[in-house]
């Protein structure tokens, strides 16, 4: 049975400590990838995962033999290594470069066997290789030089593969084959992989190593290690989770958390859903204000974003109608805002209660309609009732038709609300 | 090899410049007086300070008897051994530019062999320089010719010249054998560096009555042992080196089993001559014919 | 598409282009003898090793240029072998025999002896022994600067070899400078040359050539893996430090026995590693091989120019080497360019 286990592995340059305490296991059968920011000392733990720095504290093992104890040569029958990059200045055709991968098999004297050349081919065959096997390395593309790196690492048959960003420098469709590949090796094999693209690592890995400066912050399943909360506090992104068709994972979206910087102030609600509200709460949230969101079902794409940007928002369950309880909770948020945001949405007899809502608080609360255009009745699915409660408001309140429009109307609407933009500037 | 080809080249220039030498007597001040590289110098008469850059030169203006007038030479200007009031101004690599310039001399006389761009530095400041081509006897009395004029001791010049001259035809005139002997003139052993044609010990070799087996070469070469042994030397003269670390080049030479049945070899007639004496092309360059000429007769 | 030649072929070609180029020295030279005599010669000579030298044709054969063409084999094939080894070694395509100051090193000690008079006692013997010594020692010293407890780092290594290449070349360009004499003697030396070579010569480079060459040939697997980086080679089971302490060592002396009784020939250890690579690739198994011939073919034609060209006078072979590598290798540079 193959497996690498890492235990509390600690590694310095000098004074600075890249790696401390990090353990981590990979079984065959499982691709573990490992993930952190630059700097995080992901490649140090492969060099030392690999035996070329040998840790200062801790200890790693090879199918439970630490790897101390192993002589390179037996070594590299176990474990095989992707580099980076491959760097020569010299030409090797792509076969004798992958014939390589025999090293730890062959004498000094003595040429190839047929078991050898057969293993070759078998790499070069699983990696897709086999068309420019006899081309030169310098020739090959980026995506062609990853899969030929892959097939030496395949020829030297181990049982623990080991990879440092095997898609770094790829094209989409060559990094998505890689990771598929990579996947299709974990059968019979224990394979760590450093990945740069956190996607990849939810996507493809059965466990994932997350660090951060020089420290593991969690090892597990990507759905657990990988979480909104991990990603923020690791990276220092916000990382949105959209359900995507093609793949069981949902695909990751980040973007920069919201500037520090307040340049306005006020309790904006906004009724939005379907994705109506999209650029308005984004703008919002950077414009400083603090957003509440009206009642949207779960799975709204509005209610994503809301969450991501951590903005409260009254919800109901998928596909339901929304309650009276609901309506008046947003009835009260709307009554305690400075303001009121109708994004205009798509309404039927579920989110109708939304519109209701916002039309009876017309002139009672400053009130600004975020509209395209004012064709509402192809947003009406209600037989009329929509459109009407629509015509009204705009008759009502006044209408902004692009973002800039929106806040240009709140900071009129919202006149008690002291604006910092002043102080900034 | 550069200096091989240097004197190849300079073989050329030598033929077509000889006896450009012209004393312009109108002028008494001053006298004009092209050298053997074909640069032509503006002396103002009476020449009192002498710097030589050689040490054939200093041996020239020495045995002209103008010791007096020499305010620089060379440290290996080691004859006549004690020159009073001649400082050094260094060795052929580090001639000393301004040391030179500071004696205020008003000729500076140096050969094809001294460094061109130290000559350059010291015309540039207009001081005179005669540069002197020497790859034979015959050169040899025309700069000492040349040296008698500018020194202003013509009689002395020609005196001395004459004694050579006498001295030359005397070895000349020796009854030499039926079958002249096959001579090789060894410089160095490892290469064989040698003289061939056109080099004053080409020069000295013929006058002695012998054939110089590397005659076909120009200037001097590094000779390979095949040509030597099929050339088949009677007589091997080499110079001797004071600083060598090794072994005496004779030992050396002899040493070299490849040239155990060449005639020199055998019959052990190898000359070591003095290197100062083998390759000054001075006034004594007549004493080193008397060697060759006792060696090659021998 | 990439196709080479099976390197049987290969090793059979240079093979025969070797023993002819030896058999074409033997028989070419200053003095004319006929092929038949040379022959003749050879296989009395071959015949009764003990016999005496009666003629001159025969000294000039059997004692000049059979010695003097197996030298230049030698030292051609040990050069070219070492250039081919550290360039793997340091992954560098300028890397040379030379490159970790080997040559002045030796030049240093062999200038101490011509302007100085540093004697071993040893006669013939002392010039040699000089040089190999204060090359290898120069090597010793770079590799010592470069070490950081059990560890070489590569480039630092290259950087010191070039400081001490530098210092030991302003050491000999001061003795030259300050001595006015036997300068000639020196530069002879340092242009290198195999003029009045003699057996004793040969036996003298033999045993270190083959030392070189065999254990070159037998760390060919591992060198591939070095190609690729050290890392990339620990990760096949190749043990690097090791590796690298055996290349230097080794090449180092082979180049100082070299250098030692030929002087310093320059190109041969540069280009004839990047011909062999141009015709048949960089596998060292076949790279070493192919060096190690065509090395020996090279310098053996040089030195038959060196010979021939102003004869009966000799030139320096550094300059035939260069004079007809260079456009031979630019040639074969340009023609693989259009042909790839």
């Amino acid at each position: 049975m193959n497996r690498l286990d890492v235990n509390a592995v600690g590694y310095a340059f000098g004074s600075k400590t890249v790696l401390d305490g990090v353990s981590m296991t990979c079984a065959e059968g499982e691709l573990v990838g490992v993930v952190g920011p630059n700097g995080c000392g992901k490649t140090t733990l492969m060099r030392c995962m690999a035996g070329y720095l040998v840790p200062d504290a801790g200890s790693i093992a090879y199918n439970g033999r630490p790897l101390r104890d192993l002589p390179p040569r037996e070594c590299a029958r176990i474990r095989a290594v992707v580099e980076q990059q491959l760097v020569t200045p010299f030409d090797f055709s792509v076969y004798e470069y992958v014939m390589l991968g025999r090293t730890p098999y062959l004498g000094r004297f003595g040429s190839e066997t047929t078991e050898d050349h057969r293993y070759v081919e078998d790499a070069l065959g699983l990696t897709g290789s086999s068309p420019f096997r006899d081309r030169l390395i310098g020739t090959l593309s980026g995506g062609e030089l990853q899969r030929v790196m892959i097939a030496r690492a395949l020829a030297q048959r181990p049982g623990i593969l080991l990879l440092d960003e095997p898609t770094s420098h790829l094209d989409v469709r060559y990094r998505l084959e890689i990771m598929h590949l990579l996947r299709d090796l974990g059968g019979e094999r224990a394979v760590v992989a450093v990945l740069h693209d956190i996607n990849d690592a939810y996507a493809f890995c059965d466990r994932v190593l997350l660090l951060r400066q020089a420290k593991a912050v969690a090892f597990g399943p990507p759905a657990e290690v990988l979480t909104a909360g991990a990603l923020s506090d690791v990276f220092g992104v916000v990382a949105h989770p959209l359900e995507h068709p093609g793949t069981p994972a949902p695909v990751l979206s980040f973007t920069l958390p919201t500037p520090v910087r307040r340049r306005r102030a006020g309790r904006i609600v906004v009724i939005a859903g379907g994705g109506s509200g999209r650029h308005v709460i984004a703008s919002l949230v950077h414009e400083g204000y603090d957003l509440r969101v009206g009642v949207l079902n779960e799975g709204d794409r509005d209610l994503e974003l809301a969450r991501s940007l951590g903005c409260p928002a009254l919800t109901e369950p998928p596909f339901s109608r929304i309650g009276q309880g609901s309506l008046d909770a947003l009835r009260d948020w709307c009554m305690d805002a400075d303001a009121i945001v109708l994004a205009a949405m798509p309404v039927g007899e579920g989110n109708l209660g939304n519109l209701v809502v916002a039309e009876e608080l017309l002139g009672t609360k400053p009130l600004v309609l975020f509209a395209r255009d004012q064709t509402f009745g192809c947003l009406d699915f209600t037989g009329g009732r929509g459109e009407e409660a629509y015509r009204s408001v705009a008759q009502g309140a006044p209408v902004a038709s692009s973002v800039g429009e929106l806040l240009g109307l709140l900071e009129r609407e919202i006149p008690k609300a002291p604006s910092l933009s002043g102080a900034e500037e | 090899m550069m200096r091989t080809a240097l004197f190849c080249v300079t073989l050329v220039l030598l033929l077509t410049t000889a006896g450009c030498l012209q004393a312009t007597d109108d002028a008494a001040a001053t006298l004009a007086v092209t050298d053997d590289t074909g640069v032509q110098a503006v002396l103002s008469t009476p020449v009192a300070r002498v710097v030589s850059l050689a040490p054939s030169e200093t041996e020239v203006v020495c045995a002209l008897g103008m010791d007096a007038l020499l305010v620089g030479k060379t440290d290996y200007c080691n004859y006549p051994p004690k020159i009073e009031g001649a400082q050094s101004v260094g060795g052929p690599k580090t001639l000393n530019v301004e040391k030179i310039i500071g004696l205020q001399p008003d000729l500076v006389l140096a050969t094809t062999v001294t460094d061109t761009t130290k000559i350059e530095g010291i015309r540039a400041m207009g001081i005179p320089v005669l540069i002197f081509r020497l790859e034979s006897l015959e050169d040899i009395h025309r700069n000492i010719e040349t040296v008698g004029t500018v020194l202003d001791c013509p009689d002395a010049a020609a005196a001395l010249v004459g004694r050579m001259q006498e001295r030359e035809a005397n070895v000349s005139a020796a009854r030499h054998p039926a079958e002249p002997a096959a001579v090789l003139y060894v410089l160095w052993d490892d290469p064989l560096y040698v003289a061939g044609n056109n080099t004053l010990q080409d020069d000295l070799i013929r006058r002695a009555g012998g054939v110089n087996i590397m005659a076909d070469a120009e200037g001097y070469v590094v000779a390979s042992d095949e040509a030597v042994l099929t050339r088949a030397p009677d007589v091997i003269i080499a110079s001797t080196s004071h600083t060598a670390g090794t072994a005496p080049i004779k030992d050396r030479l002899l040493a070299r089993s490849v040239f155990a049945d060449v005639p020199a070899f055998r019959n052990g007639h190898i000359v070591t001559i003095d290197a100062d004496l083998a390759n000054r092309p001075g006034p004594r360059m007549v004493d080193t014919l008397e060697l060759f000429a006792a060696c090659i007769n021998a | 598409m990439h196709q080479r030649i099976n390197p049987l072929w290969m090793y059979l070609g240079c093979s025969v282009l070797l023993l002819a180029s030896a058999v074409l020295a033997v028989c070419i030279g200053e003095s004319p003898i006929d092929c038949r005599t040379v022959f003749a010669i050879v296989a009395a000579h071959l015949l009764d090793p003990g016999a005496g030298y009666a003629t001159a044709d025969e000294t000039i054969i059997m004692l000049i240029r059979i010695p003097r063409v197996i030298l230049a084999a030698f030292v051609g094939a040990s050069l070219a072998v070492s250039g081919a080894v550290l360039q793997s070694l340091f992954r560098n395509p300028m890397a040379d025999p030379f490159i970790l100051g080997i040559s002045n090193g030796a030049a240093l000690g062999a200038s101490a002896v011509l302007l100085y008079g540093v004697s071993f006692g040893l006669g013939l013997f002392n010039l040699p022994l000089a040089a190999f010594v204060s090359g290898t020692v120069t090597i010793l010293l770079v590799y010592e600067l470069a070490r950081t407890g059990n560890r070489v780092a590569t480039n630092t290594l290259l950087l010191s070899g070039i400081a001490a290449s530098a210092f030991m070349s302003a050491c000999t360009s001061f003795l030259l400078f300050v001595s006015n004499e036997n300068l000639h003697q020196v530069i002879f030396w340092m242009m290198g040359g195999f003029a009045g070579r003699t057996w004793e010569h040969v036996v003298m480079l033999l045993p270190f050539t083959l030392l070189g060459v065999g254990v070159f040939l037998t760390l060919a697997r591992p060198l591939n893996a070095l190609m690729f980086g050290e890392e990339s080679a620990l990760y096949l089971g190749v043990r690097v430090e090791r590796l690298k302490k055996i290349l230097l060592v080794v090449s180092a002396v082979v180049t100082g026995a070299a250098v030692a009784v030929s002087g310093i020939i320059g190109f041969v250890g540069l280009i004839v590693p990047h011909i062999v690579r141009l015709i048949a690739g960089s596998d060292h198994r076949v790279l070493l091989p192919l060096s190690v011939l065509i090395g020996a073919t090279f310098l053996i034609l040089a030195d038959l120019l060196a010979r021939l060209v102003i004869a009966p006078a000799e030139l320096p072979i550094g300059v035939i080497t260069a004079l007809c590598g260079a456009p031979f290798f630019v040639y074969l540079l340009r023609s693989r360019r259009g042909a790839a």
